[in-house]
Parts: structure tokens; sequence; C-alpha cells
């Protein structure tokens, strides 16, 4: 088996809070082999963008160290990431704050190649007028003098991407990185980033809580519940037949995107106070008394995996 | 750009307009008649009309008021009853030595400022940031002639490593007015060693005018830091891999000072008030110490032209202000653009 | 106020103003020579601090300590009578202005906006000559200079109140402009209005007592201490201790407002928390 191109394991993550230390990431494990594409869905502050920062080494002032270990290429992330900067190309969530609306857009991208990419300046600018035209942006040449402000939600979104790439990486992380736009802009960024990816040979990781998405980009897909991995494998099949009760409820009251679970009883438990046992059980329709005893373990049925050990049971 | 600063130009008028009316009313309500007043002592009735003649003291009200705005605009601030010379020449004499004084505490408390509140706010809630918030308290506790007085105790008098007052050595002479900033006339001069004495004349005074400016500005670029922190595009760009000196100290601070920016506007009040005191004790010869002689002189006419002159010093520098924010961050103008 | 207190740093703010309010109200009998505020003894002149006169004594032999003590009250007074005063007629201002629309609310911003065209300072200055100079006139011109800050403040609060739904609603059942802008729109304005009073406290101290030092505030040969801090300048460097504790005293009261009002602010504004 070849090495993965990232490889998270047992990752937990818990942030300090007013009330107490909130465990926001339990026990995760993923991984991408090269070129590979894995989506994480999951509700609102089921630890998405934790997960993202662990991998990024941006976790937040009141985070605790992580425990477990993140592995890209081979290297351990978690005892410092700035080595991998520049291989990780991230594309944010939102194009409208993630620039800084006081620099040119070409400077603030023209730094972090600075820093990650070999070259003099002027390898750099040219490279970046370049990439400004792989990603459609209209004059490419023009685009590297003007501020952020200068241009739309897609074509910042598309200067991300470029800024994403600018280092040559081997995996992009992409944040909802459509939720901002509007939907024709988001049809084009998601079809630019599949076609970059592929043409590329990137490996991808990307978040959403858009299954419509997922199913176009991602080859692979976890769903992430209270901080852990409810279920994972093959989009198709996942897609298809969601085994964990969570994901069959998600993909039932919403088809298309798992922003708001309407036809689920109760909320996502708060960090700080998670049930016992199964962390869905006070919310699942198949709940029995054994499900609040003890967490369930990961079942690895060949290509899939599922944290329920009655994933076979049909809801009554 | 041209439009944006002439756009903010227009808006400081009506202000500025009021201030003439103001002090072209409170020049009425001066006790007694201004025409006998101008006239002296000795004057008979007859004198006394004559110039209610010449000084159109005898026409209506509003008209006087068109014809005093006509004055001011013109510069013609009449003629000081202390020294019989025209004000505008007086003040014109002294506002560059005031000016080069509240530049020299601006730019110190610029310089001593940013940084520390930049460092306070990197160590937000540490032993640095406490330390620094009490500074900025109190540096706008202490009364500044007392702060001058005690420095010229410390450094003229008991060390005497530093002049006791004035703007440059008596013994040296003066160079040739050209623009009446000192510093760059003395260099103009090519007289080196007056450059240097002029320079030691300024470090005392600067540094007692900047002490309030520090305190301020050490602040708000505090909290200007710490909400630019905050920011989406922060996280981003710890994420994309930017140093960690450089994402402090040019990325952040760069959107963290436009705050600060519009508070030195704000400062040069507080500079200018604090110049009276300063020009007082090292006996500065600029437009404070003019203000408190023609107090005790009871010079309404310089003192109502001094109000007039630092009312439009300050209008241009908050437009400067205006222009520089402009600069530091492109949405402002963007319209104009 | 529980929670002003659990701020440690506006808390000896607050101490600072507590010991100068009793320094003030029992001056007579904490002063060890209550009658130097006029008397003077040529005899015993600028003698240096001693257990006799812990801050030595003046020019004319007068304890310091003693006229620093005296010198609180005149101070306190002086601020509160010229914040009072601003409030009185800042108030109002704000409120009508930011309540109506129209030329009577312009007409009264643009008068606050000439008023705060210069700084506060010449333009006392210039309204103080007009009358003999004296502690009155500064007094009478520090508050007609410092109101427009209180109409500022005043104007945003109410402004912003107005459009706030429960004032519509207010209007909507037919209650009286007056009767909202007094039992609604006011108190909703007064964290603001305090924490700028507060400020404004330190404020006026300063100046006052830099009017003092300039000779045209307090005249001697009352304890006013930027007065005391002029008088001191022919006799340095000899006597080092006679400009430093009424200077010392100014910094400490202004410090303890500053502190307060910086420890209100906070309370005031929670987006402005320190904590962020």
């Amino acid at each position: 088996m070849t090495q993965p191109l990232l490889a998270v394991e047992g990752l937990s993550v818990a942030l300090r809070t007013d009330h107490g230390l909130a465990r926001i990431l339990d026990d995760v494990a993923l991984t991408i082999p090269p070129g590979g594409s894995l989506g994480v869905v999951g509700e609102s502050g089921c630890g998405k963008s934790t997960l993202l920062r662990a991998i990024l080494g941006i976790l937040p002032k009141g985070a605790t160290t992580p425990s477990g270990r993140i592995r890209f290429q081979g290297r351990d992330l978690l005892a410092g990431a700035d080595w991998a900067r520049g291989r990780i190309g991230f594309v944010p969530q939102d194009p409208y704050l993630s620039l800084n609306p006081v620099f040119r857009a070409g400077d603030q991208i023209l730094e972090i190649m600075r820093r990650h990419a070999p070259g003099s300046r002027a390898d750099h600018r040219r490279k970046l007028v370049e990439l400004f035209r792989a990603v459609q942006l209209p004059e490419p040449a023009a685009a590297l003098d003007k501020y952020p402000h200068q241009f739309s939600g897609g074509q910042r979104q598309r200067l991300l991407i470029a800024a994403a790439l600018a280092c040559d990486p081997a995996l992009l992380i992409a944040d909802e990185p459509t939720t901002a736009l509007d939907v024709t802009t988001q049809r084009e960024i998601l079809g630019l980033l599949k076609r970059l990816v592929a043409e590329r040979g990137l490996g991808l990781l990307f978040v959403t809580h858009d299954f419509g998405v997922l199913a176009t980009l991602c080859d692979r897909v976890a769903v992430l519940y209270a901080g852990q991995v409810a279920e994972l494998g093959p989009t198709r099949a996942v897609l298809d037949t969601p085994w964990h009760p969570y994901t069959r409820l998600l993909l039932s009251c919403h088809p298309d995107r798992a922003t708001t679970l309407a036809g689920i009883p109760g909320t996502v438990p708060a960090a700080t106070a998670q049930p016992s046992g199964c962390r869905f059980h006070p919310r699942c329709p198949l709940a029995q008394p054994a499900c609040a005893a003890a967490p369930p373990a990961l079942l690895a049925l060949g290509e899939r995996a599922v944290a329920c050990p009655r994933h076979e049971v049909p809801f009554g | 750009m041209l439009r944006y600063l002439l756009r903010r130009l227009a808006l400081s008028l009506p202000a500025l307009l009021g201030l003439v009316l103001l002090t072209f009313v409170l020049s009425r309500v001066v006790p007694g008649d201004p025409a006998a007043a101008l006239a002296g002592d000795a004057a008979t009735p007859a004198q006394i009309a004559e110039i209610r003649g010449q000084y159109g003291l005898d026409r209506p009200l509003a008209e006087q008021a068109l014809i005093h705005l006509k004055q001011v605009v013109q510069g013609d601030f009449g003629r000081s009853i202390f020294s019989g010379r025209p004000v505008a020449e007086e003040i014109l004499q002294r506002l560059p030595a005031t000016l080069e004084l509240t530049f020299a505490a601006l730019l110190l408390a610029s310089l001593i400022g940013i940084p520390l509140g930049l460092i306070a706010a990197l160590h937000h809630n540490g032993l640095i940031d406490h330390l620094v918030r009490l500074m900025s308290v109190g540096g706008l506790a202490i009364a500044s002639f007392w702060l001058a007085i005690m420095l010229q105790l410390v450094f003229s008098m008991e060390l005497d490593i530093l002049p006791l007052r004035g703007r440059l050595d008596v013994a040296l002479g003066s160079p040739p007015r050209l623009t009446g900033f000192l510093l760059p006339d003395t260099l103009l001069a090519g007289r080196l060693d007056m450059f240097l004495s002029a320079c030691r004349h300024l470090v005392l005074p600067a540094v007692t005018l900047a002490l309030p400016g520090i305190a301020t500005i050490a602040r708000f670029t505090r909290s200007g830091v710490l909400e630019t922190l905050q920011k989406d595009f922060v996280l981003y760009a710890r994420a994309a891999g930017y140093g960690r000196v450089r994402l402090a100290a040019i990325y952040v601070l760069r959107n963290a000072v436009t705050v600060t920016v519009t508070q030195i506007g704000l400062l040069f009040g507080a500079l200018i008030s604090g110049a009276v005191a300063v020009e007082a004790v090292f006996d500065w010869p600029g437009l404070g110490t003019y203000a408190v002689q023609a107090i005790l002189a009871a010079d309404y006419k310089a003192l109502l032209a001094v109000t007039l002159v630092v009312g439009v010093v300050y209008a241009v520098v908050n437009v400067l202000v205006d222009l520089a924010q402009a600069l530091i961050d492109p949405r402002i103008a963007g319209a104009g653009r | 106020m529980r929670r002003l207190l659990r701020d440690p740093v506006a808390t000896l703010g607050f101490g600072l103003i507590l010991l100068a309010v009793f320094v003030a109200l029992f001056a007579p009998w904490l002063a060890p020579y209550p009658d130097d505020a006029f008397d003077s003894h040529l005899l015993q002149r600028l003698r240096p601090p001693s257990a006799e006169f812990p801050f030595g004594t003046d020019n004319l032999g007068r304890d310091i300590l003693s006229r620093v003590i005296l010198g609180t009250r005149d101070a306190l007074t002086v601020a509160l009578a010229v914040v009072g005063a601003a409030m009185l007629i800042g108030v109002p201002v704000g409120l009508v202005a930011g309540w109506r629309e129209g030329w009577l609310a312009e007409l009264l911003m643009r008068v606050t906006d000439v008023f705060l065209a210069v700084p506060q300072l010449i333009l006392a200055l210039a309204l103080g000559q007009l009358m003999a100079p004296g502690i009155g006139t500064a007094m009478l011109a520090l508050a007609l200079t410092y109101w427009p800050f209180f109409a500022r403040t005043v104007f945003a609060e109410t402004r912003r109140l107005r459009g706030a739904l429960f004032v519509d609603a207010l209007a909507g059942i037919g209650a009286s402009p007056a009767r909202i802008l007094l039992l609604h729109v006011l108190p909703n304005a007064a964290p603001a209005i305090l924490v700028r009073a507060t400020i404004g406290m330190g404020f006026t101290i300063l100046t006052a007592a830099l009017l003092g030092f300039l000779g045209v505030g307090a005249a001697p040969p009352s304890p006013d201490w930027g007065l005391m801090v002029s008088e001191a300048r022919q006799h340095l460097p000899e006597a080092w201790w006679f400009p430093t504790f009424p200077g010392l005293a100014i910094f400490l009261l202004v410090l303890g407002f500053n502190l307060l009002g910086d420890g209100l602010r906070d309370l005031a504004d929670p987006r402005l928390r320190r904590s962020r």
C-alpha cells in the first residue's frame, strides 16, 4: 500500500471555555491517498472547522494541545505545520473577508510565494499571472495590482484558489468555499475546482454541508457528528444507502443540504455536555438502552465504516 | 482622490464660517465701546465718532459682520492693542514655532505609541499589556505644565544636559528666516551647530507634549490590533503561511492604524492646548505664549485671531488625517478613483 | 456597581476619588495648619520636607501639605460645577437635536460643530478674557466650551435610540415627545453621559489647573494646585518639593477619574471590553 497523502489518526481537540472543557473533536481518523478526495459533512458545530484548523496548524488560542496524529506525506503536522505551508493549499470559506482590504491582492499572494515557493519575485509574478489565467480571472495581468474590493465575490474566490495553488501544493483544503456566493457562481467555482484538482493530480479535503457538491467533487465522504466520525465510505455508496441513522435522517429530510435537521428532534449537543454512550442516541429513532451505556466502535465493513451496531435495522 | 480631497475640504467650511461669526460676536460683547477703546483715553466724543465711522462701527450689525468676514478672509485681523503691529504679521511670525513643536511631538508620539500598542495587543492580558494600559491612562492624567517643570528641574537644572528654555542658543545668532521652522532653516543655512542646538532645545518641550499623545496612540493602536486580529483574513494569512513578524508588524498593523490615524486628528487639538502650557514653561516663542501674553494684556484682537488661526490649522490637520487614511485604506477614496 | 468593583483598575480609580472627596469634605480638620491657606510665615520660607512639614513649605512659609489638602476642595468644586453646568446645556441640546429633524436640529448641531472646531482650551481662553480674569470667569469659560462634548454624546445616543423599536412603540401609543425623552431616552443615554462626565471631571481639573498656572484662573493667595506650581517656578532648582506635591495631587485625582471613566466605559459598551 502506498503512503497516504494525509493521515489523521485518533485526533482529539478540546477547547477551554467559560463552561468547562469542550471536547470538539474526539478520536477522529481519516486518510486521503495521493490524488484522492475526501468530503467531510456535518451540521454546524460538529467539529468540521476545528478539524481543518488542526490540520492547518491554526487552532484558536483556547485549544488544548491536540492528541493523536496528523501526518502529511509521512511527516507529523501536529508538532508544527510551518514546514508544510505552501504544500497544502487552503481555500477559505468567505472570499469577502479572507483578503486584507488594505493591500493589493497580488501582493498578498506574492508574499506567500516569497516565503514558500522557490524563484525570484519576477518568476513569481509571471507564475501568478499564469495562475490567474488558469482560474479564469478577467485581465489576469492587471489583476495583480488591484485591491480586493475591486473584485466581485466570485472573482475573489478565484483569486484565493490561485493563492492556494501558488506554491504547487500536493493537497488542497477547501472550507465550504462557495457558501458566500450566489448559485450560478457556486457552480462555476466548483467546476473550476474540480478541473484544477484533476489536471494537477491534487489531493482534496473538502468540507461542506452540501451533499450535491460532494457527489460531484469527492470520491469518499466522512460524516461527522458531535466531533466523531459517524460514517465513512465511497460517496456514491453512502449517498445511495446511508447506514448510520444520522446520515439516513440527514439525507431523508434534506436530500441536498445538511444545513438544518428540521426532521430530527433535538439539536447537536453542546460540546461541554456530551451525552453518554453514542452521542446521537438522544435524537436517534433506533435508540435502545444499550446505546446510552457505551460508545459504539467504528465498524469497518469492506470500503465503508459506520459507528452504529444497528445500521441494518430499518426505521420503524 | 482630488475630488475626495475637495469634498472633504468643503465639509469643514461651515464650522469655520461659524467660528468667524463667533469671534465677531465675541469681539462685540467686549465690555465698553470698541471705538472708545481704539481712540484711547484722551479722545473727545468727536474723535470717537470719527473712529466709529472709519471702522464701520456705525453700520448695521449684519453689515459689520460681513465686513469682519471679508477682513478675515483677506488675512486682516487688525492691529494688536499691545504692540501696535498687525496681528496677522505677529501670528505668522510665531505659527511655525508652534507647528514645529507640535509636529515633533506628534512624530515622537507615533514612533513610541504605535509599537507600544502593538506589543501590548500581541501580549493581550499579559504583564506588558497591563503596564501599557496603566501608562495610557496615567499619561493622560499628568498636567503638562507640571511635567515640563519637573523635566526642566531634572535635565536642565540638576543634570544640566539640556537647555532650559528657548528655541536656540542666543550666542549662535539665528539663521536667515526662510520657512520659520528652525530645523530646515538651520540646515539650509548650512549651520550644523545651530541645527544641533535647535534639536537640543526641542527635546524637552517635544517630550512633554508627546506624553499624552503616546498614551492615546498606544491605546487606540492596541484596540485596533486586537480587533484586526479577530478578522478572517488574519486567520487565512496564518493558514497560508505568512511569517509571524510580518503578519503582526505590517499586515495587521496597517489595518489597525486606520483607527489610530483618526485619533491623531483629535489628538492635535489636545496637542495645541498642551502647547500653550509647554510654551509658557519653556519660553517657546510660539502661538501659545502669544495667546497668554494677549490675555494678560487684554488684547482681544490678538486672542480672537489666534482662535481663528488655530481653528483653520485644526481643520487642515483633520483634512490631512482623512487623506492619510484614504492612502492607508484604498476603500475610503475608492468612490473618487 | 458590583461589576465595576470586580475590575481592579476601576476600583483603584474609585478609591482615589473617594479619598479626594473625603479629604475635601474634612479639609480644615485634616490639614495640619488649616490657616495656611492665607497666612504667611516669612521666617520659615522654603523649608524642605521634614516631620514638621511633610511636604515642605513654600515661598511664604506656608505648609504645602496643608495647602494641597485645602486645594482639593477647590479642585473638586470647580470640576463639579463646570461639568454640571456643561451637562445642563449639552444634554438638552443633544436630546432635542437628536429627537427632532429639521432646521432646529440642524442649527443646534452646527453650533456644536463650531464650538468643536477649536481646541477647548483656546476657546476657553478667548471667552475667559472677555470678562475680568478670575476663577469665576474661568469656570464659566470652561463650562461654555465643554457642553458640546455632552451634546455630541447625547445626540448620538438619542439618534440611536430613536431608531430602536420600543421608542417607536411609545410614540405609537401617543406618549408626548417630552415624556419619551425624559423617561425613556434619557435613562438609556445615562451610561454614556456618565462616562463622558467622569472623563470630563478629570479633564476639567487639568484645564482649570492650567488656567491657574497661566495666571488666568484662580488668583493668589487661594490654594490652587496650578497656581502653586506656577509660584514655585521662581524657586527652582532649590525648592524641588514646592512644585512636586501639588503636581502629584493633580495627577492622582485626574488619574482617579480617568481610571473610573475607563472602567465605566467598559461596562457601558461591552463591545469595547478589554477581555476581548
